[in-house]
């Protein structure tokens, strides 16, 4: 049987007479800390759109668990274990951390059809909510609007939900843009932490964290796959640098 | 070098809720100041404020003499202040080439310098606003405040979503405009070593009050201060 969880072969997505993916195909293994980097407008938040349904790809195929899902639409990939969050925040404003926890977590336990039923009901649900919000260190704002929130927290919301879905495949889009210094390697330990057999996919320009965080990578130009490898190979690419990473120290 | 910025017991929020506390610092012509402090602790309240988007509850604001404090934020921006805010809110609904047009102000900074700065958005300039990446979106907010002119830039958060080759090069534009063009900036970014480098002055806030206030170089070497001031060293373990 096959090792990899997630797969892509032949993606293109075209926008008028722009060509945003161009050809890419990708192996995502199971237990994957992968890392998707290139310079902006690269196309990296459209392969990501392409793999979890938001758009639709010109061309090409992807598959999940060895089921092809190139047609299936965003909530049936999130019911199959792919997952995301998104690199701006897409909250639900007026509801709280708590609200908002609650929702997704009834959801993906089966109780989203009993909406007659107060979500503070079920034991489950409640230990769920409390055990995130702990771990994202929400606790204290639970009951503020998501609105109220600080940046970082609200970027920590947007990682909980992820993971109240129990993902089997995450895909993180910028996941600590926002994210104080001292917060940002606690985070990413977090999802490092992950069951091993859960695979992780990251956008990031952090450069730090991306080498701590990625066993393996790939590099993306101008919609296409430049070079695929582990941190050590990329870091020495000098094609790479001259695109993407420069010669000097960009995040302290 | 003449004084360019003054605030002078500031206390602002939101509604009736006060998140800034008699906050007091000035910024002369060609200064940078680097605006530190953990998460929520009034870093972007006191940029928005500046910038007027906040109520104000006591204290004033003065740039190159003008009363900030009476101002709406349409008029601070005509007085001179650039602001980019930290979600961006570029329009989304106009291309790359009007968002710069929409707000140019006369001065050395056209859309063509910024294009110089920033060649992708030249490549984009077409393009609608919804139809940037994050990152280009951050270049072209960064963009939008340039052409302004402005006599004061703030910036929450400049360098997110950016790449690295990108970081490098508007981290050497900024100091190259302060340096030579005599634009002063405030700056709230979340690697405080890389912003640290090039500002003059560094403040470091938390819940609402300055907490630190002295030159960026000397807590730059400070690592020890510095971790302290923005809670690193206590981190749970």
């Amino acid at each position: 049987m096959s090792d990899t969880v997630l797969s892509c072969e032949d993606l293109v997505k075209r926008f008028g007479g722009i060509t945003a993916t161009d050809h890419v195909s990708l192996r995502i293994p199971r237990g994957a800390r992968h890392a998707l980097i290139g310079p902006n407008g690269a196309g990296k938040t459209t392969l990501i759109n392409l793999l979890t349904g938001v758009l639709a790809p010109t061309q090409g195929r992807i598959q999940l668990l060895g089921e092809d899902i190139s047609h299936l639409p965003p909530h049936q990939r999130v019911h199959r274990g792919l997952v995301r969050t998104f690199q701006i925040n897409q909250l639900f404003e007026g509801l709280t951390p708590l609200q908002t926890l609650a929702m997704t977590v009834s959801q993906h336990l089966g109780q989203g059809g009993q909406w007659w039923q107060a979500l503070g009901k079920s034991d489950a649900v409640i230990q769920r909510c409390e055990q995130l919000l702990a771990q994202f260190h929400l606790t204290e704002v639970m009951n503020q609007a998501n609105h109220e929130l600080a940046y970082g927290k609200r970027r920590l919301l947007e990682m909980a939900i992820a993971l109240a879905c129990e993902p089997r495949v995450l895909l993180l889009d910028e996941p600590v843009a926002g994210v104080p210094a001292g917060e940002r390697e606690e985070l990413l330990q977090t999802v490092a932490a992950l069951p091993a057999d859960v695979s992780v996919v990251l956008i990031e320009h952090d450069m730090d964290l991306v080498f701590k965080f990625a066993h393996s990578m790939t590099v993306l130009v101008q919609g296409a796959v430049l070079t695929e490898g582990t941190p050590e190979d990329i870091a020495a690419d000098p094609r790479v640098r001259e695109v993407y990473l420069g010669h000097g120290d960009s995040h302290g | 070098m003449a004084e360019l910025l003054r605030v002078e017991s500031l206390s602002a929020g939101y509604g009736e809720a006060v998140i800034l506390h008699e906050v007091n610092l000035s910024l002369s012509q060609g200064e940078t100041l680097a605006l530190l402090g953990r998460n929520g602790t009034g870093k972007t309240t006191l940029m928005n404020t500046i910038a007027g988007a906040t109520r104000q509850h006591a204290g004033r604001i003065h740039l190159n003499g003008v009363a900030l404090h009476t101002l709406p934020s349409h008029a601070r921006a005509a007085a001179g202040v650039g602001w980019v805010p930290q979600e961006r809110d570029i329009f989304k609904s106009l291309t790359v080439l009007e968002n710069l047009t929409a707000v140019a102000r006369p001065g050395a900074w056209t859309p063509a310098r910024v294009f110089d700065l920033f060649p992708r958005l030249a490549e984009r300039q077409t393009n609608m606003g919804n139809q940037l990446s994050g990152g280009e979106q951050q270049m072209l907010a960064v963009g939008r405040a340039l052409v302004l002119n402005p006599k004061l830039l703030l910036l929450d958060e400049p360098l997110e979503g950016l790449a690295p080759i990108i970081v490098q090069e508007l981290l050497r534009a900024i100091a190259r405009l302060t340096r030579e063009e005599g634009l002063s900036a405030i700056i709230v970014e979340q690697h405080p070593q890389a912003i640290l480098a090039i500002s003059h002055q560094a403040v470091v806030l938390d819940q609402g009050r300055v907490i630190h206030q002295g030159r960026a170089s000397e807590l730059q070497s400070q690592t020890g201060l510095l971790d302290q001031l923005l809670g690193l060293t206590h981190k749970k373990a």
